[in-house]
């Protein structure tokens, strides 16, 4: 039976006393931070210090 | 709900721009003067304005960075936008004692490489200052603003399948931030 661990290349998680509750809020705000970018393929920040008008609420 | 703490960290990129709209030399109060037309733009001045402002009534903002993180800065204010030695300093200066060390913040003289196995220095770095807040101080979430897309998707994955302190990493757009600290 497998039951290590490092058998499983495990990393231990993080034991955080934060409130469960504002951890599942705020990854609920990292997923809508990605869906925001949905249908959008430029960066927007261009390494070359570029910059560009290409954030999808740049038109409202 | 009581008010409880997180770690907050601005990309490389939410710097550059409000230094780039105040010009020199930047102050937190002009910044708050300006109104961008470039939508992109006005989330990233309105991000560090609330990390600024440092809390709402849920959440206290430590905003803290990295010796890398300002490095990078003061290099891509200098090579970018011609910035002097002394111009690119100050900003440095204004940031640590304005933002960084009101909030409580900290500045890591040293963030550990290779959590993002990318190439890329700057998204490196970043995310490894995130990750090494996560793993000193593990009851503290720690959102990172960025709009980079790529960099955005990268460590949201993380968040969500990676293990250890990636968890404890929250990838937030400006945008979001901006709402989340006005909720």
């Amino acid at each position: 039976m497998i039951s290590s661990k490092q058998d499983l290349n495990y990393e231990e998680p993080v034991r955080s006393g934060a409130d469960p509750d504002l951890l599942a809020f705020l990854a609920k705000a990292s997923e809508e931070s990605v869906r925001q970018f949905t249908g959008t393929t430029a960066p927007m920040y261009v390494k070359a210090g570029e910059y560009r008008l290409s954030h999808p609420l740049a038109s409202k | 709900m009581n008010t409880q703490y997180a770690n907050v960290v601005f990309d490389c990129n939410v710097y550059i721009t409000c230094a780039y709209l105040t010009g020199v030399p930047f102050s937190f109060t002009r910044l708050n003067a300006i109104h961008p037309k470039n939508a992109s733009q006005m989330y990233r001045q309105q991000a560090l304005l609330r990390g600024f402002i440092g809390f709402n009534n849920k959440l206290e903002y430590h905003v803290s960075w990295s010796t890398p993180i300002a490095s990078t800065v003061r290099y891509k204010l200098e090579q970018v936008f011609d910035w002097t030695r002394k111009e690119s300093n100050d900003f440095i200066h204004e940031i640590f004692t304005k933002l960084i060390s009101p909030s409580g913040g900290i500045t890591l003289s040293e963030v550990a490489e290779g959590w993002l196995r990318t190439t890329d220095y700057e998204d490196d770095i970043v995310y490894g200052t995130c990750i090494q807040l996560a793993r000193e101080q593990p009851d503290i979430p720690v959102l990172f603003v960025t709009d980079d897309q790529e960099l955005l998707h990268t460590s949201t994955r993380l968040q969500r399948t990676g293990s250890g302190p990636h968890r404890m990493v929250y990838p937030l757009s400006p945008y979001s931030f901006v709402t989340l600290s006005k909720n």
